[in-house]
């Protein structure tokens, strides 16, 4: 009887092995219905970014006069929402800031 | 076959590196390679117009219109296709997920790279059920670990993710300085010299071991269990 009855010995096949058995695939393609897929897309805010050449759209950069730089610590409660939210708008940290001072109507600021 | 598609709508979530490394340990193994750089930074095309001598295809400007013709026209020619995708929610995202047959969804170990993760992988299920059920298999993949110690964050979330029963890759992408060095070089991992570049031989290692577990989550016979 062998020593190896259940032939779990047998050699791994290695990863160049394995890569013998993916080839280029000449099945027909997945199909979509891009109507349904670019509906569901923006339900969730994977909304189109490109103009009607395809070029990407970017948003045009104001005047904004002279700057300075400010570097904060701040806590993870803090930082993570502030984040998110100027993600979920598409503002830059300092465009982010100004929106919420305007929503604070802050004093001296307009 | 298999369309690789990369996606997280976080930028810096390791997406471009996570393709370029697995992409390159591919390439050197033998394998037929094309990545579509759809990332308006274009990092690969950047990388491709270096010294490497590695053999992959790179292909830049895809838009929302052209995505889907890139792949298909692709995936007829080369053994594996890579969509290296952009750091935002968009249109070319959704479509680029359409044509995946593994979507694979880097994330840093941070709260704000898990949550747009988590907004990848809710696009991926609602697209499943527009592609009338078709199964798009992901992953999530840990980037930038250290690979020696786990940080709590990096647990929480692993924690989270086994919680909501979303699959992760076993290896990670470790934090490492060869990985950064491709793209500064624009060469491959295996034509750095390993006397200028730190751990170079534990990142050949760590990219070796994720392009075996693709491999095995790719292979026809796997590929068949997750779809059934």
């Amino acid at each position: 009887m062998s020593d190896d009855t259940f032939g779990f010995s047998a050699p791994r096949k290695s990863t160049s092995d394995k890569l013998k058995s993916i080839v280029p695939d000449e099945r027909p393609s997945h199909v979509a219905d891009l109507a349904k897929v670019d509906a569901v897309g923006d339900s969730l805010g994977f909304r189109s970014r490109e103009d009607a050449r395809g070029r990407a759209v970017r948003r045009r950069k104001r005047e904004i006069g002279p700057t300075v730089a400010i570097n904060t610590r701040a806590p993870e409660r803090v930082a993570e929402p502030f984040i998110r939210f100027c993600e979920d708008n598409r503002f830059s940290y300092w465009e982010g800031i100004e929106e919420l001072m305007k929503r604070a109507n802050l004093k001296g600021y307009d | 076959m298999p369309v690789i598609v990369v996606a997280n709508p976080k930028g810096g979530a390791g997406k471009s590196t996570s393709t370029l490394v697995l992409a390159q340990t591919l390439a050197q193994l033998g394998a037929s390679v094309t990545i579509i750089d759809a990332d308006p930074n274009r990092p690969i095309v950047e990388w491709r117009s270096g010294p490497s001598k590695l053999e992959i295809d790179v292909i830049g400007d895809a838009t929302e219109s052209s995505v889907i013709r890139l792949i298909r026209d692709q995936r007829s020619r080369r053994q594996f296709v890579f969509v290296d995708l952009e750091g935002t929610a968009s249109r070319l995202v959704s479509r680029a997920i359409t044509q995946a047959d593994l979507v694979l969804i880097p994330l840093q170990a941070s709260g704000v790279d898990a949550r747009q993760a988590s907004r990848a992988v809710a696009l991926i299920h609602e697209e499943e059920e527009a592609l009338d059920g078709r199964a798009i298999p992901f992953r999530v993949l840990l980037t930038r670990t250290s690979p020696i110690i786990s940080t709590r964050i990096e647990r929480e979330i692993v924690g989270a993710l086994t919680d909501a029963n979303l699959p992760l890759m076993k290896t990670r992408l470790n934090e490492r300085q060869a990985y950064k060095a491709v793209f500064v070089r624009r060469l491959a991992l295996h034509e750095l010299d390993p006397l200028k570049v730190n751990g170079l031989p534990e990142a050949l290692a760590n990219a070796q071991q994720l392009a075996d577990e693709l491999v095995d989550i790719l292979s026809p016979a796997a590929a068949d269990m997750e779809a059934d």
